[in-house]
């Protein structure tokens, strides 16, 4: 009888061999439900934060002009990008590294994709918030393209058309067999503004909700960064008048943005270190007391002493020091933590009055210029010396500075140079062994690490490498 | 044409004997019966010195001449019973010989699912031990026991370092199978799987793994059987490629006996056996040495940190840590059994105690165990058989580490007070500006003593087996049969570091901290089977069809705090809140089987038998959740061929066997083949959880799968004296390897069934009664066993390096990767290398590292000799390894030319070093600063060779009247010696050799007494 018994279970329950393993879940049963959906969607913010952390905010520093090395030596972080020496096989370091975690980006997003339809069949009345999670999965895809595109491929206007070699689109789940080759640069940028556009289309206004994810103005705060690297100045002009409804943070509460628990009025998306119960490694990495990087003394000399930004280059012992990722408030290493800017009132206000100036508007573009610079200086927007000029290029050119200062150490600098076709010029005392990266050159894009070429037959090499 | 080939052998042997046979003499006949009085036909008959006789005919008749002797002895060997001689005188007429059969031929060997076969038929590599010789071995763990005595298996520690006093050890049947799964063989204790630890045999939820077959009571055990050959091994399908266990306990047979106790009693003494200690250099030598090295380093030889002062008196302390850390050990054993039978039930209860208190104080064993394996007869068509065991065991447990080797001579225990268990030692730590030395209390780690004294950290596991079988008779060949058995293990273990030890303490601040750890395993398994056995004439069948239900789980739970009142409350309840910490952890796997065997005998000449099982785990995916094993073996009794002839050769069995086994211990969720999500605290993202894919879809990963085969044969020569060879040859394919993809997949590594694995190998036993007298008998018991393991195939062919061994194809699994090492340059003392091209070089670097040779010997086994005169006995065993290179832990620690001497002692061989150019020494100068010399090359590699006094027993029977008298059946007095001796080829008694290296530990010496008592 209990033969018998037995030998039903066995037959009648195939599931006798369906058990579940503790802190893991194969993908299909995890998005079963709505809770896997939410912890993907916080891992899919958490992976961006990681890969900004680690490595996009630090590589378009070190590789360009603002930071001095202070241990030279090839153990320290970006040490082969500070010298311009990457090669395929640093797999074990930023080149390997930044292109496998920029692809989790991508394939996190993907994984919410792929499953946003079935779960909005099976729960009807969470539609809101299915859509909401496809939403910002189209956005972070972008985010992942775009930090590749930037990295591993020459910038948009290398070619006229944009028709040189970009980096691989993935767009779906790829099994173990799939091999992706890379899409023109042209390419990459029109399905990183057809997933804008996708999220864009779910949020109903313009506006921050909560600057800590993705809202309809941080799209359009995308989509204006997108086409101001493509160069379509009067798309960039319009996305950006978008997204300075924000306006800019006052004076008083600018370096509170940074090393204050306060996200500022200006907050369009960041991304929010609490609750990690780690240090980030930019922490590490511009630590006032041991900086891996502090600011060079000429990229110091360029600030005004009225400048309230100056105050962030210097730590609290006098010595020069990036102290944008640095929390001043708590001192147990539990809760100390930092935020991740990906955009901000202040970068709209410099792209509007960049996509002006290249179309001739120079009017506005000086609008723009004067907020910032006022705001900065604690002068009044209407003071006659505070924007002086002389032609569109001047114009030009201040923007671009005055770009630099803003946006410093906030993984900017670098693809800003190659998108402008600027030289990388260091300081006279730099102890890079390159001194000046002349646009255009190899250098510009990082070489594809050599286990994807060995492994992707479709995989191409950047020229030089 | 190979059979052709013995054919014609021996038909050349055959006619060769008939030859001789013709020489005219004198005659002498007789006739040979069994016991009870049937004639046997095809006896050998053999005069002893010659190779003429002759064989019995079918009414057990035979004919010898014994040409011109007078007398002589004639030899009767026939298969299946013991042999026999008769001295016999020319003209002896109708001798009458009586054969009794032979135990040792028609020795059962269980094979599983309530297979027992006769040895005699056997067509696979099964190899049992059986309580007989288990009996003097050391109590207390099971897989030692098995050390020499079976061919094809290594049993050796999981590392050499001093991590562990109750090291893990790792079981190894004919080689590695496979690189990402487990390599240790399944055990089974009466069919239910018990839990042995993970992969590597360590313990799920438990900071020390105290060995959970250390919990078993090796006086319950009846048999060990090893499975080894496809044969075998093949019905245990996903378990059965790196050999299977089987462990039988003792129980009790129908009959009307009387009620029988057994009792054991031993006590036992152990010490250190000395020369197996690593030496060290003492207070003096090490002064020399340490100023020299510090000198060296360019340090200010006024600034010497160890100069004496008010704490420390550095001139006048000389320590030998080792008796610190070592003292006399002892162990207990007290044992009981009881067997009673009747027609229809049978009994067997044991209860026991052992107690074990280590050479390495601060370690003691107990467990306390009771078994009960009865049997009931319902009606005259069921059986039904409970078997239930209980085991508690407590372990307290310190390890020592490498304070014993490396505390400073100079260094006392104790305070100036001499009691007190020292924390800090006062060192010089500079000068101040107006040139007085400065002082410093440095905190004292190593003596960790105090942590003996003062932490906890006991174990208390409970270990409980329970098997149920119901055993029906159909018809009278037809039986079903239900078993289920399970095996519950709860470990609690304890841990606390004492607020008055360093460990215990935040700074100077007292805190205490506490870990509380508990563990359950329960392993169950349900076998439903129908079992036919039957002979008609000539020809013997019987099978076996089956299902198999399997379960194998293991919770975890984890607390700990810091932060207490005092010592003497140590639960993690009392502690701050905030330091408070939980953790929990399980597993589950399962497995369902459905199997079958066939096996068909014919004249018990010639024995086909075929094995299926056709396996489900949860362990794998959708993509391969179901595989199937087979195999088919047979054997052929040539001897008992109607043309076999020949005398002095009797028993010649020849047996094969190929199929396929697999390994389920892998990782779960790896197999499945989906993509799977990981979430937890990493991935968390504004104060929520998150999670993020952990690993892509790998849809398609197979399991491993192992062909093998094997042949062997056995023979007998001259009735006295069997030979066992086996060949085999074991092919692993698919083995799991983590191969590089691209990064747009998910993970750029992930797992793929590519690479290969082969282990080939000869066994070969003997077995001997060299000497068969009424008073005294000399039996011999050897084996030796050879393997070559080769990975075939790796991901493209590359090999997979790690910081000292490597994979690659063409090399053996266990492969060394090196630097090598090219000595000391006798001009400068400094340290030299080969380069990969082979020059000479100063520089260290790991690119110049080489496959170096493996870690795998090139022969093992081992040799028992017993020997019996009137009431006394004796028996020896010796085990040896011959071959094989290992990269000893102890030397690489203990030999760092001065680079960590100010914080640790050294190896005695480090008095050998550069002084002065010209010197030609066997180290480089000594320094405080430089290290290059002793990272990891061939400089620390030892053969691996020795050979070891395992075990040397002496037992007196005592004589019957006077054992009436005290109303006993038979008592047994023994002394047992383990762990003799141990030889290495290089042993040196001013060194250390691989001899002082071979372990963490020095080898315990147990002398111990036994007394064996019947009732």
């Amino acid at each position: 009888m209990v033969a018998a018994a037995s030998l039903s279970m066995a037959l009648s329950c195939s599931s006798f061999l369906d058990v579940d393993q503790s802190g893991k879940s194969d993908t299909d049963t995890y998005f079963a439900d709505l809770t896997g959906l939410r912890t993907a969607r916080n891992g899919l913010y958490r992976t961006v934060y990681d890969v900004y952390d680690d490595y996009l905010f630090k590589y378009a520093e070190t590789a360009g002009d603002n930071l001095q090395m202070v241990t030279a030596g090839t153990g320290t972080d970006f040490y082969y990008q500070y010298n311009f020496l990457s090669t395929p096989s640093l797999e074990s370091t930023a080149v390997g590294f930044y292109w496998k975690r920029a692809f989790q980006i991508i394939i996190n997003a993907n994984n919410i994709l792929h499953y946003a339809d079935g779960l909005r069949e099976t729960y009807p009345s969470a539609e809101d918030e299915v859509d909401r999670c496809e939403a910002e999965a189209y956005f972070m895809r972008a985010l992942g393209h775009f930090a590749l595109v930037r990295t591993y491929a020459q910038p948009y206007s290398y070619t006229p058309d944009a028709s040189h070699i970009g980096v691989p689109v993935v767009t779906k789940i790829l099994s173990t067999k799939d091999r992706v080759g890379r899409s023109t640069v042209a390419e990459v940028y029109s399905q990183m503004i057809k997933d804008v556009e996708a999220a864009k289309a779910y949020f109903s206004d313009d506006k921050v909700s909560d600057p800590y994810y993705v809202s309809g103005a941080a799209c359009d705060g995308l989509l204006a960064e997108l086409y101001l690297y493509m160069g379509d100045y009067a798309k960039a002009e319009a996305y950006s008048a978008l997204a300075m409804g924000v306006g800019l943070t006052p004076r008083d509460s600018y370096q509170a943005m940074f090393t204050l628990e306060h996200p500022g009025s200006e907050a369009i998306l960041r991304l929010t270190g609490k609750s990690m119960n780690v240090n980030g490694s930019l922490y590490m990495f511009y630590d006032y007391t041991s900086p891996k990087y502090r600011p060079s003394s000429e990229f110091y000399a360029m600030f005004d002493d009225s400048d309230v930004r100056k105050n962030l280059l210097r730590g609290p012992d006098g010595r020069l020091a990036c102290m944008k990722y640095y929390d001043l408030i708590h001192s147990s290493q539990k809760d100390r933590f930092y935020d991740i800017t990906i955009l901000r009132g202040s970068g709209m206000y410099l792209d509007h009055a960049e996509a002006c100036c290249a179309q001739g508007k120079l009017a506005e573009a000086a609008a723009d210029l004067r907020a910032v610079r006022a705001r900065a200086y604690g002068a009044d927007p209407s003071a006659p010396g505070l924007v002086v000029y002389y032609g569109k290029d001047d114009l030009m050119s201040q923007i671009k500075t005055e770009r630099r200062k803003e946006l410093c150490f906030e993984g900017t600098r670098f693809y800003d140079l190659a998108r402008w076709g600027d030289d990388v010029v260091r300081p006279s005392d730099t102890n890079s062994s390159v001194k000046e990266l002349t646009y255009p050159d190899y250098r510009f894009a990082l070489p594809i690490p050599q286990t994807e070429i060995d492994v992707n037959e479709a995989m191409v090499q950047n020229d030089n490498y | 044409m190979f059979r052709s080939l013995i054919v014609t052998l021996l038909a050349a042997t055959t006619s060769l004997v008939s030859a001789m046979a013709q020489t005219p003499g004198n005659i002498v006949t007789g006739k040979v019966t069994d016991e009870n009085g049937e004639p046997l036909a095809g006896v050998n008959v053999v005069l002893r010195g010659t190779l003429t006789g002759d064989a019995t005919n079918l009414d057990g008749n035979f004919t010898v001449k014994l040409g011109q002797r007078a007398s002589a002895v004639l030899d009767f060997s026939y298969i299946g019973f013991a042999s026999e001689s008769r001295t016999v005188t020319s003209g002896t007429k109708n001798l009458l010989v009586v054969m009794k059969e032979d135990a040792s031929l028609n020795e059962a060997v269980v094979q599983g699912y309530g297979r027992v076969q006769k040895k005699e038929n056997l067509v696979g590599s099964v190899y049992q031990v059986n309580s007989k010789d288990l009996e003097n071995k050391p109590l207390t763990r099971v897989e030692n026991l098995l050390e020499g005595m079976v061919p094809g298996l290594i049993i050796q520690p999981n590392n050499d370092s001093p991590t562990s006093v109750r090291t893990r050890y790792q079981v190894r049947i004919r080689g590695d199978a496979s690189l990402s799964a487990s390599n240790e063989p399944l055990w089974l204790v009466d069919g239910v799987p018990i839990y042995t630890g993970d992969g590597t045999n360590m313990v799920a939820g438990m900071q020390y793994t105290v060995p959970p077959l250390s919990m078993i009571n090796p006086l319950d055990i009846e048999s060990i059987t090893v499975l080894k050959d496809a044969s075998a091994v093949s019905i245990y399908g996903a378990d059965g490629s790196n050999g299977v266990i089987l462990i039988t306990t003792k129980s009790g047979k129908f009959g009307d006996s009387p009620t029988s106790v057994t009792a054991n009693l031993r006590y036992g003494v152990t010490h250190i056996d000395r020369s197996t200690m690593i030496r060290l250099m003492n207070a003096e030598e090490y002064m020399a040495y340490a100023k020299e090295a510090w000198v060296n380093g360019g340090n200010d030889p006024v600034l010497f940190p160890y100069q004496d002062n008010e704490h420390n008196s550095y001139s006048t302390t000389d320590t030998d840590w080792t008796d610190e850390y070592f003292r006399l050990g002892q162990t207990m054993n007290a044992n009981v059994s009881l067997r009673s039978s009747s027609k229809v039930s049978s009994s067997y209860f044991s209860a026991g105690y052992y107690s074990e208190n280590s050479t390495v104080d601060g370690n003691d064993q107990q467990r306390f165990s009771a078994r009960i394996n009865n049997s009931y007869k319902i009606g005259s068509r069921l059986t039904f058989r409970p078997q239930i065991s209980a085991s508690y065991n407590i372990n307290k447990i310190f390890s020592p580490s490498r304070d014993y080797y490396e505390n400073l001579p100079i260094f006392s225990p104790y305070d100036p007070d001499g009691y007190t268990l020292r924390l800090y030692n006062k060192v010089v730590s500079g000068k101040d500006a107006s040139g007085n030395l400065t002082w410093l209390n440095r905190k004292f780690f190593g003596n960790s003593i105090s942590e003996r004294e003062l932490d906890d950290n006991t174990q208390k596991s409970f270990l409980t087996d329970g098997n149920f079988l119901l055993t029906g008779v159909i018809i009278d060949a037809l039986k079903a049969t239900v078993q289920f058995g399970m095996s519950y293990t709860h470990n609690y273990e304890t841990l606390y570091d004492s607020m008055y030890t360093l460990g215990g303490m935040d700074g100077t601040e007292p805190r205490g901290s506490s870990v509380r750890c508990s563990s359950h395993t329960l392993n169950w398994n349900n076998v439903d089977r129908l079992n036919y056995d039957r002979t008609f004439g000539k020809h013997h069948v019987s099978g076996l069809l089956g299902i198999e239900l399997k379960s194998a789980a293991y919770r975890t739970l984890y607390g700990s705090g810091s932060g207490f009142m005092s010592d003497k409350e140590q639960e993690v309840s009392f502690s701050e809140t905030d330091s408070r910490n939980a953790q929990s952890s399980r597993s589950q796997t399962r497995q369902l089987s459905y199997m079958g065997q066939a096996a068909y005998t014919y004249d018990g000449r010639y024995t086909l038998q075929t094995n299926f099982r056709r396996q489900g785990a949860s362990s794998f995916g959708k993509y391969a959740k179901w595989e199937n094993y087979f195999s088919v073996g047979g054997s052929w009794n040539i001897s008992k061929e109607a043309f076999w002839k020949v005398g002095w050769l009797d028993n010649m069995k020849l047996k094969f066997s190929y199929g396929t086994s697999g390994n389920s211990r892998v990782d779960s969720a790896l197999m499945k083949g989906l993509g799977t999500f990981s979430y937890g605290d990493s991935f968390s993202y504004n104060g929520s959880i998150g999670g993020v894919v952990a690993m892509p879809a790998n849809p398609g990963l197979s399991w491993e799968k192992t062909y093998m085969s094997n042949i062997g044969l056995d023979f007998r020569l001259l009735g006295r004296f069997d030979f066992g060879i086996e060949a085999y040859y074991n092919y692993t394919k698919d083995l799991l390897s983590k191969i590089y993809t691209s990064s747009m997949i998910g993970d750029n590594r992930i797992y793929a069934n590519i690479g290969e694995m082969s282990n080939k190998g000869l066994e070969f036993t003997f077995t001997s009664t060299n000497i068969d007298h009424e008073h005294f008998r000399w039996m011999t018991d050897f084996n030796i066993s050879h393997n070559i393991n080769r990975v075939e195939k790796l991901a493209d062919g590359n090999p997979i390096s790690y910081s000292t061994s490597i994979v690659a194809e063409g090399h053996d699994v266990n492969t060394w990767y090196l630097v090598k090492w090219a000595g000391v340059d006798p001009s400068t003392g400094a340290p030299m290398w080969y380069d990969i091209d082979g020059n000479l070089t100063y520089t260290y670097s790991a690119a110049d590292r080489r496959m170096e040779k493996s870690a795998t010997p090139k022969a093992y086994g081992g040799m028992l000799n017993s020997f019996q005169f009137g009431p006394f006995s004796v028996s020896l065993q010796l085990n040896y390894s011959i071959g094989g290179y290992a990269l000893c832990y102890l030397a690489s620690t203990s030999e760092t030319d001065g680079y960590s001497v100010i914080d640790q002692n050294e190896s005695v061989n480090q008095k050998d070093h550069w002084r002065k150019p010209g010197d030609v020494s066997s180290n480089p100068r000594i320094s405080t600063v430089s290290s290059a010399s002793t990272r990891s090359s061939t400089r620390y590699l030892y053969d691996k060779t020795n050979v070891q006094l395992k075990n040397l027993t002496l037992s007196y029977e005592l004589p019957q009247r006077l054992v009436k008298k005290i109303a006993m059946k038979s008592c047994r007095a023994s002394v047992i010696v383990d762990n003799l001796y141990l030889w290495t080829p290089d042993q040196d008694p001013d060194r250390n050799t691989y001899k002082q290296y071979m372990n963490g530990f020095p080898v315990e010496r147990t002398f111990t007494f036994s007394l064996d008592m019947n009732f």
